[in-house]
């Protein structure tokens, strides 16, 4: 049975690079298709799917890998109820905003769960 | 029990951070257990390659990788500290161990 990986990106992109980071690891890895890559955002992380990525840090990983994690087929997660979630819209990717519950069921169902 | 099986340890922190340390001794008890070790350094991790407990750990048989675009990035030479590669090698490192866990 292939591998999964959940990401779970927290941290504030506007101020820290490792967002941007692990955005460029879940794509880079996801692109060998041997790892089901998913992705959950948490917090300001979210701002990662704002149209306007100019005043984040290491901004071209948004602008370059994210679109690779929309080709996984699956939506990106996000924090439901982030206040930052009104900040992207129009969103870059596609996105579903999940609780703690749901969050919990897609860490159970993956066989990785690497937080950045 | 454990002989033979492989561990993935992926380590993105600082090595002035705790994480670091805690990687290094995870890949520390592996390998006494006779468990084979992969240990890539990413991200901040790559400024700890030359640290002397993972140099010492790749004495003992630890497999030891860093991300080349991470050095790059940060000005770090490109040395025989560790095998410099890209992220296929975490993407083996993934589908190819036994388990694997990260240190972030």
């Amino acid at each position: 049975m292939k591998p999964s990986a959940l990401f779970i990106i927290r941290g504030d992109p506007r101020v820290s690079h490792r967002p941007a980071e692990a955005i460029r690891i879940a794509a880079g890895v996801g692109t060998w298709k041997k790892t089901d890559i998913t992705v959950y955002l948490h917090g300001p992380a979210v701002l990662a799917l704002s149209e306007f990525v100019d005043e984040l840090v290491d901004e071209d990983n948004y602008t370059r890998y994210l679109p690779i994690l929309g080709e996984f087929g699956r939506p990106i997660y996000v924090q439901a109820g982030e206040p930052c979630l009104e900040a992207i819209e129009p969103a870059t990717l596609p996105y579903e905003a999940i609780d703690e519950h749901r969050l919990a069921e897609l860490a159970a169902a993956h066989s990785n769960v690497i937080y950045f | 029990m454990l002989h033979g099986k492989k561990l993935g340890i992926l380590i993105s922190t600082h090595p002035n951070q705790p994480g670091f340390h805690h990687g290094l001794g995870v890949a520390e008890a592996a390998l006494a257990e006779g468990v084979d070790v992969y240990l890539y350094c990413i991200d901040d991790a790559v400024k700890g390659v030359g640290d002397a407990r993972l140099q010492a750990l790749k004495q003992k048989g630890v497999k030891l990788y860093a991300c080349a675009y991470g050095a790059q990035r940060r000005n770090l030479p490109l040395s025989d500290l560790a095998i410099f590669a890209g992220l296929t090698v975490v993407s083996d490192l993934m589908a190819g161990t036994d388990r694997f866990i990260s240190f972030n």
